[in-house]
Parts: C-alpha cells; sequence; structure tokens
C-alpha cells in the first residue's frame, strides 16, 4: 500500500501541496482528474520520489518504479534503442533481450535506430512507455500519457497499458484530463483541485476492463455528478 | 549562410567597395588607400601576410582551446558545487571585465615577446561567453529529463555526462561561435603590444603600417584578420554540425 500522509511540497515559498493524505491500493489504476496547475505532476513526481517532501511521508514505495512523464522525456542525440538502454546505464537491473522486446510490444520495430526527431508525437510516447515499461515497474505512474494523440494511436496506447497493468500488476496512477478516458481505464477516479491540491471527489469503478461505452457512460455520469 | 541570402550579401559587399573607393579618391592614399592599393598590397606583401596570419592564427586558435577548456571546465565545476560557483564568480567578471591593453604590457613582462603573450590576451577575450555558454547550457534540460534520471537514481556524475554535457552542446557552440571573433580581437591586441618583426604578426604589422604611413599594408592585414576570425568561426560551425546537427534543429 502506497500511502501519502500529511506531504506537504512548497517549492519556492508556494504552497502547492499542503497536507495531503492518500492511499492506494496495490495492483490498482487510480486516474487523477483535474484542471491545468493544480499539482496534479507534483503530486506524481512526490509519489515517485524524484523530489523531496517539505513535510509529511509517503510510505510503501516500490523499488521499481516506471514513469511516463507529461512530455516523453527522451533524450534527443539518442537512437530508440539507446534511450531504451538508458535506465540499465544508469544501474536499473533490467532482463537480457528487454529492449528488443519492449520495441516490439510497442510497434516501434522498424524505428529502433531512428533519432526522436525522426518520431511522431505518439511514437516517441511509445518510446517513453517502452522505457517506463522495461524495468517491469511495481509502480506507475503516467502524466498525461495520451494527451497529444490522435483517436486510434490513443486507443492503442490505452491498451497497451491496459495489457502492461495486467501482466505486472502494477499498481498504476494515471493523470489525465478526459473523463472518458478516467472512465475507461480505472479502478478509482480523484477528482482533484488546487493548488494547495485537494480531492473533490473519490469514486470507486467496479466494472470489469474492457469497458463497454455504456459502461463508460455510466461512470462519467457518476463522476460529473459527484 | 541560406543560398538565396548571397546574391544580397554579394550586391551590399560590392556597394561598399565602390563607396570606399569613391571616398578613398578624394581622401588620398595616406588617409584612406584604394581597394586597388590594399589588393595590391595583399598581393605583394603575401610572404610576409601568410607568415603573420600563420602566427595569429595559431595564437588565436591555441587561446580560444585553452579558453574553451577553461570556460568548460569551470562551468562544470559550478554545476557541482554552489560555493565553487560562488568563488568562481568575481574571477570570471574580473576576466570579462579586464582591459586587455592594460594588462597585455604586465604579460611582456613575465612571458617575453612571442606567440604566449597573444595566447594569453586571445584566452582572455574568449574566456567569458563560452563560460556564459556552458553555464547555461548545462542548465539547459527541460525538468523532466533531469527527473528521469533521479527516478533511476543516476549519480551526479551520470547526469552530468549522460544528460547536461550533451544538452549544454547547443548553447556552448553558439558561445564558442562568439568567442572565436573575440579570441582574434584578444590576439591582435596582445600583439599590439607583445610582438615585434620576428616573427611578423597580424597585430604587428598593422601598427608598424599605419605608422610608417603604409595605409595600404595596414588594410590588408586588417582584411586577414578578419578572414581569420571568419574561418575560425567557419570551423566551429563546421564542428557543430558534425557534433550536434544530427539531432539538433534539424
Ligand atoms: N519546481 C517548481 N517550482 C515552483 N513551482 C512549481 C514547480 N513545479 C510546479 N510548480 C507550480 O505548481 C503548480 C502545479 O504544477 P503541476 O505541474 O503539478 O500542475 P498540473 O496539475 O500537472 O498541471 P497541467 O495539467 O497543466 O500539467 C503550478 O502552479 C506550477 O507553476
Ligand atoms: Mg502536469
Amino acid at each position: 500500500m502506497l500511502t501519502v500522509a500529511g506531504a506537504c511540497w512548497r517549492p519556492d515559498g508556494a504552497s502547492i501541496i499542503e497536507g495531503f493524505d492518500l492511499s492506494l491500493e496495490p495492483g490498482r489504476v487510480t486516474a487523477v482528474l483535474g484542471p491545468s496547475g493544480c499539482g496534479k505532476s507534483s503530486l506524481l513526481r512526490l509519489l515517485a520520489g524524484v523530489r523531496a517532501l517539505d513535510g509529511g511521508s509517503i510510505t510503501g514505495r516500490a523499488a521499481r518504479v516506471g514513469f511516463v512523464f507529461q512530455d516523453p522525456a527522451l533524450l534527443p542525440w539518442r537512437s530508440v534503442r539507446q534511450n531504451l538502454a538508458l535506465p540499465a546505464e544508469l544501474g536499473v537491473v533490467t532482463e537480457k533481450g528487454a529492449i528488443e522486446a519492449a520495441i516490439e510490444a510497442v510497434g516501434l520495430g522498424g524505428h529502433a535506430d531512428k533519432l526522436p526527431s525522426a518520431l511522431s508525437g505518439g511514437q516517441r510516447m511509445r518510446v517513453s512507455l517502452a522505457r517506463a515499461l522495461l524495468t517491469r515497474p511495481e509502480l506507475l505512474f503516467l502524466d498525461e500519457p495520451f494527451a497529444a494523440l490522435d483517436l486510434a494511436t490513443r486507443r492503442e496506447m490505452q491498451r497497451l497499458v491496459l495489457d502492461a497493468h495486467a501482466s505486472l500488476g502494477c499498481t498504476t496512477v494515471l493523470v489525465t484530463h478526459d473523463v472518458a478516458d478516467a472512465a475507461r481505464l480505472a479502478d478509482r477516479v480523484l477528482r482533484v483541485d488546487g493548488p494547495p491540491l485537494r480531492v473533490v471527489a473519490d469514486v470507486a469503478v467496479s466494472a470489469s476492463r474492457p469497458r463497454s461505452p455504456d459502461d463508460v457512460a455510466t461512470v462519467v455520469r457518476a463522476l460529473e455528478c459527484a | 549562410m541560406k543560398r538565396a541570402s548571397w546574391p544580397v550579401a554579394l550586391v551590399s559587399v560590392g556597394v561598399g567597395v565602390a563607396g570606399w573607393w569613391l571616398v578613398a579618391d578624394r581622401a588620398g592614399p595616406l588617409l584612406l588607400p584604394r581597394p586597388d592599393a590594399v589588393a595590391l598590397a595583399l598581393w605583394s606583401e603575401r610572404t610576409r601576410l601568410a607568415s603573420a596570419l600563420y602566427q595569429t592564427g595559431v595564437a588565436s586558435l591555441a587561446g580560444l582551446v585553452s579558453a574553451a577548456a577553461l570556460g568548460v571546465f569551470a562551468a562544470a565545476v559550478s554545476w557541482f558545487s554552489p560555493t565553487a560557483r560562488l568563488s568562481l564568480r568575481p574571477w570570471t567578471v574580473l576576466v570579462q571585465v579586464v582591459p586587455i591593453v592594460a594588462i597585455a604590457p604586465m604579460l611582456v613582462v613575465w612571458l617575453g615577446y612571442g606567440r604566449g603573450v597573444a595566447t594569453v590576451t586571445a584566452a582572455i577575450a574568449a574566456f567569458y561567453p563560452v563560460y556564459s555558454a556552458a553555464e547555461t547550457g548545462l542548465a539547459a534540460p527541460a525538468r523532466d529529463l533531469v527527473d528521469l534520471f533521479r527516478l533511476y537514481g543516476a549519480s551526479r556524475w551520470q547526469e552530468l555526462f549522460r544528460l547536461r554535457a550533451w544538452a549544454a552542446l547547443p548553447a556552448l557552440f553558439s558561445g564558442l561561435r562568439t568567442a572565436a571573433g573575440l579570441a582574434v580581437i584578444g590576439a591582435i591586441v596582445g600583439e599590439f603590444i607583445g610582438s615585434n618583426n620576428a616573427p611578423p604578426t597580424l597585430g604587428y604589422t598593422v601598427l608598424f603600417a599605419s605608422r610608417g604611413a603604409r595605409a595600404d599594408l595596414a588594410f590588408a592585414a586588417v582584411i586577414a584578420a578578419g578572414g581569420l576570425a571568419l574561418a575560425l568561426g567557419a570551423g566551429i560551425v563546421w564542428l557543430e554540425r558534425r557534433l550536434i546537427g544530427r539531432w539538433y534543429g534539424g
């Protein structure tokens, strides 16, 4: 269980996160919905441990953490394959052949030696997802990974995320602006506002995945009433 | 320069030379030599100018390379330690504001006449733009990239060599382009004071030609110096294309 208790984060004195509490059950997908600038990305950074808290605590973090950043965060001077080699170079243990498998899994087989600048936005996002999944994370954070994608690519990426979640059983937190995406993918949806960040609504979704349009519509309605 | 822009540049140079010619005709050769006289001087003094160009070129290049090495090193140290950055600040500012003409005589006392003085003044002139560009460049990576490295538990060294050093290259090269021109200026100022006719240098040639009423030769040396600065700049652009053109701006 990933537990946040009284977390505070005040970069340059601004209260972005103040006394924030949250518990995430293992193996669940939690979607975080909220307006721009309310502190969603900040929350993910704190959960992933890439930023230090100014107060409170976060317990139950896993050893292996995957993160898909809001922009794909690829090194522009490295090819797709070299970008995927980065975790291993930095000492994160990955399995032999994992890179090639990850490239295949996200459907970039013919693009392994291309530079990020030669890829489309959707392809870059896939590389970013492949890198996050490469280390077989127990905790997976996705910061608006579908925001810049067309509908088909979006569905394709969502399928990849759900497949990975199913095979890894990772605790997943997905930030999104799209209520329907949240309703389609999550076991639990948090509607947040801020700053300072606060939970406005906390909705559990029980329908099993993949969800029918009716299921999704029901959840969307529940979210909009909440 | 883009292909479409060079005819305009050519016309502009042509107009400039024509204007120069007209003014020079009225001013007389002692005040302003005519372009044809300068061209003649470029040819008839070619041995001297070539040897001077070589001397000044070596000093400029050596100064630029030392400035680049020192500037990058100082910027890396500044990134590692805020205390180092604060301690370096007065010195980098000093190097930036010190008038080279004022310290060149001291350099002559320490180093004697010769290429050493010009190399040092070239390095002093070129240091600050390189240092400042490298410092900016090291801070360039997007927040998400830095967070990615933190996520994987990268050490400071790994962050420096696998992320920041690369991300700094575009800014560094633009600093180097500025520094190349300044290195030539620095070398020539150093030569005004720290060189004599054995071997000839561009700085000394300008000085001695002006004093000896050889405005044509002085102008020829100035043109050679301009060519040197252009060549150094072009060399840096070439290096930049080779090293980062593949992924930056393409
Ligand atoms: N390192 C930082 N230093 C200072 N302020 C920051 C920092 N990081 C984020 N902020 C501020 O915190 C607030 C929340 O930012 P955050 O990126 O978490 O928002 P967000 O909810 O992810 O927004 P978006 O949907 O636009 O991505 C913003 O006002 C931002 O300016
Ligand atoms: Mg965000």
